[in-house]
């Protein structure tokens, strides 16, 4: 009786005060209210964003080098109105260090100028400079030189292969360029994100991943340097990386000259995503190879190993500290067995000896020099040299005992690549593209 | 004192979550959704329509016609079954305008529109073209059973992977089937304030033109909020009946509670709002706030094993039951515990009262709402107090009366260990 | 390679890193088979969306990944910042709350976390939260000094806080890291606050240059070039930028309201209405509001003139009871239409010690002088063009300062109606018939 006195008194209290307890109550919305200027703070910068780079003895011209450095990633072939173009306030380089000491010895800077008409009809095509730097000395040594337009259709751009054949050019240096779309020939399974694929197929090296990277493009500057212009006559190496200029522009100096800021770079894949802490990504882009020691430490002890031995516990354990012979494939170049050493400088280059002679095209190994194929990488790295494979293998110690199987199941690239240059595919146009099929047909 | 002036500071700071998160959906969004189902041998649309904060206010400015919007949505419904277009006919609808934040209305109008006949196995396809462009939750099912994600725009997901759904085109496969026909809300339920709490509050400092009458009518308003806001998950209303319980309190007690509570919360207003306008600087208050859990998780299981304690000693040592001794510090505690809970609203009004210069206005408006809030809390105390004199009288001699006090106190631990294992993880 | 990185990550290799950040392995899922569905449906929906600049498929595709690995730090950072750019995109302030909740949440990993500190900072920016901004920007600063982002951070809460020579000198900073979108727009807006409008307009087109790829990016910073040119007497190269945003990024309300500005100032006031009422369907700011309102006084609609206007104590009304502090734009409303002038005059008051800036000082000054205190109102319109910014609207109520005060305004007048000859429906009028006398 008593006890329903008391729920009686608490129901009549909550009566008098007619509460109506809103469960569903969130808090206050922050309604618009935005009056001063919000710039993008962290916004990518796709036109200079380097995504791959490639160095190998032409194997249809062994006399040459071939360096083909590509930038602004996942070009969707269907993206019009907005297609893809090289930027014109930008400037695009590629070293290369003869000598081991981490500086360029050769640079050659490409800066691009849109066309009159390139608001209008999507037209894609750009004009170009090449200057190249040598001792200190700098000559203009392509000029006015033409892209092909992207690969738009064929009511745009009829005849595709065609129009990107006229897109090679000579250098007055005697190096051949192309500049312009191509398919992305780099290969990977991104899904292995979610999926882990590599434990679904046991540990991957069996193929059936999906390359996330079919049917996409990028852009391509590709050299054929004679291999007299960089070879060293004594070690044979040549130490290669790309990068990206932007100008410095400063408050109270409207009119200054032009002062170019390295925004991104790249020697070795994946040292950017993989390698450099997230606070120091901006720093290392904006770095030379020759300031490579700083970074060591991230070379020496790689998270990576950490994850292999999260993923493959039954393979471990894997070495996680004092990775020297991880500082010796990306620093230093190999010494032991002797392929491309450099010297004792850290300097993150794609180092290529030219004394190597390119791998005939049935006999290419994709695992390069961990699969018995000393012409590829980490010798230079050729197009067809699976990377993610390779160094999944090398973290987990192949270059110290410890060999596994290790892959991401994608092992070629989702169209062949061209047997001349420029090597890279012709990009997928826009009116077929076929991004939906191309994971059928990889693997 | 001092101490406790800094806990003040401290718990009071976690009101700031609830003004700094985001609503479920912006304040100008408009929110549709579609239920299409098959009931006998007809094709039906159960369509919902929420118009947040400031779509309701033009609609309002220009008037709303329930039957206008009727056949204006049923129009650009786009329902085709096995490839062949339906007609909508609008056969029922209620309409209501929900109480929303800062004292604006929102509106939920309700449809059924009936298609056609509707025999055996056919692919059906429904495009929403109403209000195309706008902002909003957009959500289509198919099905009289098929859960809404929303909860028919009852209650939009807050979990942060869920992006607002944006469905305006769908496709099935229909058959007949024997569920009713759709039914609108009625009621209360249709009336729901789905969005904020104690709006009615925060809507006291934003009147435009005070005359003493609003200023009375706003103390009293204030008051009443208060009071209904004490009743709102939180707040300390278990632990002060369990406390009140457990210690034998009287109904001096529950009124010295009911004042220290308003104390506490007026003062723990005040503290935080000089911290969100002054010293965001250099504290980032976001910090703090799992710190801020602990120390009042903390503090409650202190108060439930004092009072265990206390229990334990008594039933030991002698039985003189009803002259004890309160232990003054730890009812301070309770208070404190009671007042300091978050209470976003009056911190949100003490904003707005700085932000519309209207300082003397503001402080009066909280302290009301405080007294309100003590008011609750001095009821519910003085409930417990009854109930547990009511128990004593009816000579129960026996476990029960016995365990009551160490149950009470047990209640206040668990309560209190609750709040630190959830504060727990968060400190870092 | 960094791109690639945001949109999905390289392969297997960074699906490792991922788990590795992660910190926890779930036995459980790494061991499952190839029959477990889900995973396969989130690849199927990321590569559907692998495309630069598509903000909503790369959300929903690190929703799956949180779904499965809830503690990674990286899936965290760069969901917080996609919410934050969708918010940007669709004008939806409830992305705003998601993306607190998230960065919240990787802080709680770590606390030393780089992108969700910087991005907590961004968000207090958004939310007009400066000192807090500022807080959050130096912490992150204290944790890397070398990207060029924190720096945006702790120059954009500097100038909204009048701190002009320390902003500068973080926006020259953070160019010199990183010259990008991000920091030749910040580099532009000192430059146009400097009244260096011909520099600004380089920093832009910089900007946009560097922007190519990024959608709604790209679409800010035609919007931007557009603004300039309107405020520097050239409105017809601002409607063909407006333009090429809208072409970029459709029914961008940015670039709706930029057009209708654009119009305005060409004296196409019905099309200028049209297309301020799409910006107001769509983001109803006070000054969208506002603008329509006076659109429709001057063409003659007073009904639907007053009701744009009653619209807007509704949204201060909304903004108060969320914490949102906007008192120099309300003020700045109140006083051009005359409403309840002291209360403007506290309002900006408030305003002006929350956003000491030169915005703070000019809203401050017009308040002042519309409430008949002129003498009171002189320095602090001095001090609003301290930095000798070319803005009409600051050199109009500078112009109006001079007349209640018995000297001449024709030279102020002029500049303002040079820069832009309609720069406001209700006082261009004003400053016209000034100069005629």
């Amino acid at each position: 009786m008593r006890k329903l006195a008391l729920g009686l008194l608490v129901a009549a209290v909550a009566a008098v005060l007619g509460v109506v307890v809103a469960t569903r109550s969130g808090g206050p919305g922050t309604a618009a209210a935005s009056s001063h200027r919000e710039a993008p703070l962290i916004s990518q910068d796709p036109t200079a964003d380097n995504t791959d780079l490639y160095a190998f003895v032409s194997p249809d011209k062994p006399s040459t080098a071939t360096i083909i450095s590509n930038w602004i990633p996942g070009e969707d072939p269907a993206a019009g109105p907005n297609y893809y173009t090289f930027s014109s306030t930008a400037r695009y380089d590629i070293y290369a260090d003869t000598n081991g000491d981490g500086r360029p010895d050769i640079s050659w800077y490409v800066r691009f100028k849109n066309l009159p008409s390139q608001f209008f009809l999507g037209n894609t095509q750009q004009s170009y400079t090449v200057t190249k730097v040598e001792h200190g000395k700098s000559t203009i040594v392509g000029k006015g030189l033409l892209t092909p337009p992207d690969n738009i259709g064929p009511r745009s751009t009829p005849n595709y292969a065609s129009l990107a054949a006229k897109g090679v050019h000579t250098l007055t240096d005697g190096t051949t360029i192309f500049a312009g779309q191509r398919d992305d020939p780099f290969f990977a399974d991104v899904g292995a994100i979610f999926d882990l694929v590599a434990i679904r197929h046991g540990t991957g090296a069996t193929g059936g991943g999906k390359d996330f990277l079919a049917g996409y493009g990028v852009h391509s500057i590709a050299l054929q340097v004679p291999k007299s212009l960089v070879d060293n006559s004594s070690n044979h190496v040549v130490g290669i990386w790309s990068a990206t200029d932007r100008q410095r522009v400063t408050v109270s100096h409207g009119k200054a000259r032009t002062r170019w800021v390295q925004v991104s770079r790249l020697g070795n894949p994946l040292i950017n995503e993989v390698l450099i802490p997230t606070g120091k990504k901006d720093y290392w882009n904006s770095t030379s190879p020759a300031q490579d020691k700083q970074f060591a430490q991230y070379y020496k002890t790689p998270i990576l190993a950490a994850v292999l031995q999260k993923l493959y516990p039954q393979f471990g354990p894997y070495p996680q500290t004092n990775r020297t012979d991880l500082v010796s494939v990306l620093l230093t170049g190999l010494a032991n067995p002797k392929l491309n050493y450099t010297g004792a400088t850290l300097a993150d280059e794609l180092r290529l000896n030219l004394s190597i002679p390119p791998t005939p095209a049935g006999m290419v190994n994709r695992l390069g020099v961990i699969g018995g194929d000393l012409a590829g990488y980490p010798n230079g790295r050729r197009l067809a040299d699976d990377v993610i494979d390779i160094d999944e293998r090398v973290v987990a110690g192949e270059l110290l005992g410890h060999k596994l199987p290790l892959g991401d199941g994608v092992d070629a690239n989702d169209v062949p690549n061209l047997s001349s240059f420029p090597y890279v595919a012709a990009p997928f146009s826009g009116f077929d593209n076929t991004k939906s099929q191309a994971t059928k047909t990889s693997g | 004192m001092k101490k406790l002036l800094v806990l003040a500071v401290a718990l009071a700071a976690l009101a700031l979550p609830g003004v700094a998160a985001a609503h479920p959906l912006g304040n100008f969004t408009i929110n549709r959704f579609a239920r299409v189902q098959v009931s006998g041998h007809r094709l039906y649309v159960r369509y919902v329509l929420d118009l947040a904060e400031i779509p309701t206010y033009q609609a309002r400015q220009e008037g709303v016609n329930a039957n206008a919007y009727a056949g204006r949505i049923a129009r650009n419904l786009h329902v085709t079954i096995g490839g062949r277009p339906a007609t909508l006919l609008p056969v029922k609808h209620a309409l209501a305008f929900p109480l929303g934040v800062a004292g604006l209305h929102t509106m939920r109008l309700e449809l059924i529109l009936r298609g056609p006949r509707f025999d055996g196995a056919e692919r059906v396809t429904v495009h929403d073209a109403n209000y195309t462009g706008r902002l909003g939750w957009k959500e289509i099912v198919f099905g009289a059973t098929t859960k809404s994600l929303s909860d028919e725009l009852h209650a939009y997901p807050k979990s942060l992977l869920q992006s607002p759904l944006d469905v305006t085109s769908a496709a099935a496969q229909l058959a007949p089937m024997p569920d009713a026909a759709p039914q609108l809300t009625t009621g209360k339920a249709l009336e729901a304030p789905d969005r904020i709490s104690d709006s009615g509050f925060t809507t006291l400092i934003g009147r435009r033109h005070l005359s003493l009458l609003v200023i009375l009518a706003s103390l009293a308003a204030a008051l009443f909020w208060g009071a209904a806001h004490a009743l709102s998950p939180g707040h300390g209303k278990t632990i002060v009946a369990a406390y009140l319980v457990g210690k034998r309190g009287t109904a001096k007690d529950a009124a010295l509670l009911g004042a220290i509570v308003t104390v506490t919360h007026t003062v723990g207003v005040f503290a935080l709002g000089l911290v969100t306008l002054g010293l965001s600087q250099w504290i980032v208050p976001d910090r703090l706030y799992p710190w801020i859990n602990l120390t009042a998780g903390v503090m409650v299981v202190s108060i439930g094993i004092t009072v265990l304690r206390a229990r334990f000693r008594h039933a030991h040592h002698h039985h003189h039951d009803h002259d004890h001794h309160h232990d003054h510090r730890s009812l301070l505690a309770v208070g404190v515990s009671g007042g300091l809970l978050p209470c976003p609203s009056a911190l949100v009004v003490l904003l707005a009262a700085i932000s519309l210069h209207r300082l003397a206005f503001g402080l009066v408006l909280i302290v009301a709402f405080s007294v309100g809030l003590a008011l609750s809390i001095t009821a519910l105390g003085l409930a417990a107090v009854v109930a547990k004199q009511a128990f004593a009288r009816r000579s129960f001699e026996g476990v029960l009366i016995r365990a009551l006090p160490a149950v009470s106190a047990l209640v206040i631990v668990v309560a209190g260990v609750a709040m630190t294992v959830r504060a727990l993880p968060k400190v870092h | 390679m960094k791109g690639r990185l945001l949109i999905a990550g390289t392969a297997a290799v960074l699906a490792a890193a991922v788990l590795a950040l992660g910190g926890v392995l779930r036995p459980g899922r790494a061991a499952a088979g190839p029959g477990d569905a889900l995973p396969t449906a989130v690849a199927a929906e990321l590569q559907k969306g692998f495309s630069a600049g598509d903000t909503k498929s790369e959300i929903a595709g690190l929703q799956a990944e949180l779904r499965i690995y809830p503690h990674s730090s990286k899936a965290l950072d760069t969901l917080g910042l996609a919410y934050q750019q969708r918010a940007r995109e669709t004008a939806d302030p409830s992305y705003y709350g998601k993306a607190q909740g998230i960065l919240d949440r990787a802080l709680g990993l770590d606390r030393n976390d780089l992108i969700a500190t910087a991005g907590l900072g961004q968000l207090a920016l958004s939310r007009h939260q400066f000192r807090r901004a500022l807080a959050l920007g130096l912490r992150a600063k204290r944790i890397s000094p070398t990207t060029a982002g924190v720096y945006g951070v702790i120059g954009d809460a500097e100038l909204e806080l009048g701190r002009y020579p320390q902003a500068f000198a973080s926006f020259d900073h953070m160019n010199a890291i990183k010259p990008d979108v991000a920091s030749y727009a910040r580099v532009s807006y000192a430059r146009e606050l400097l009244g260096d409008t011909r520099g600004a307009i380089r920093a832009m087109s910089l900007a946009s240059s560097a922007a190519v790829g990024e959608r709604e990016a790209s679409a800010w910073t035609h919007v931007q070039l557009g603004l300039l040119y309107l405020n520097s007497g050239r409105a017809s190269h601002a409607v063909a930028e407006m333009r090429d945003a809208l072409a970029l990024f459709p029914s961008y309300y940015f670039a709706l309201d930029g057009m209708a500005q654009a119009e305005t100032s060409l004296g196409n006031l019905r099309s200028a209405a049209r297309l301020e009422a799409e910006a107001v369907a769509k983001v109803p700011l006070p000054q969208y509001v506002g603008l329509l309102g006076d659109l429709k006084q001057a063409t003659g609609h007073t009904r639907a003139a007053r009701r744009e206007y009653a619209l807007i104590p509704v949204i201060q009304k909304l903004l108060a009871a969320n914490g949102v502090r906007n008192d120099l734009d309300i003020a700045l409303f109140d006083v051009d239409h005359g409403i309840d002038l002291p209360r403007a005059l506290q309002l900006a008051r408030k305003g002006y010690t929350e956003r000491p800036s030169i915005l703070g000082d000019d809203v401050l000054s017009w308040a002042l002088a519309r409430n008949g205190e002129c003498r009171a109102a002189l320095p602090r319109s001095e001090r609003a063009l301290r930095l000798h910014t070319q803005d009409p609207v600051k050199l109009f109520h500078r112009g109006y300062i001079a007349a209640c005060l018995g000297g001449d305004a024709r030279s102020y007048y002029a500049r303002a109606l040079a820069l832009n000859p309609r720069f406001s429906l209700i006082w261009a009028p004003v400053a016209r018939k000034g100069l005629a006398r």
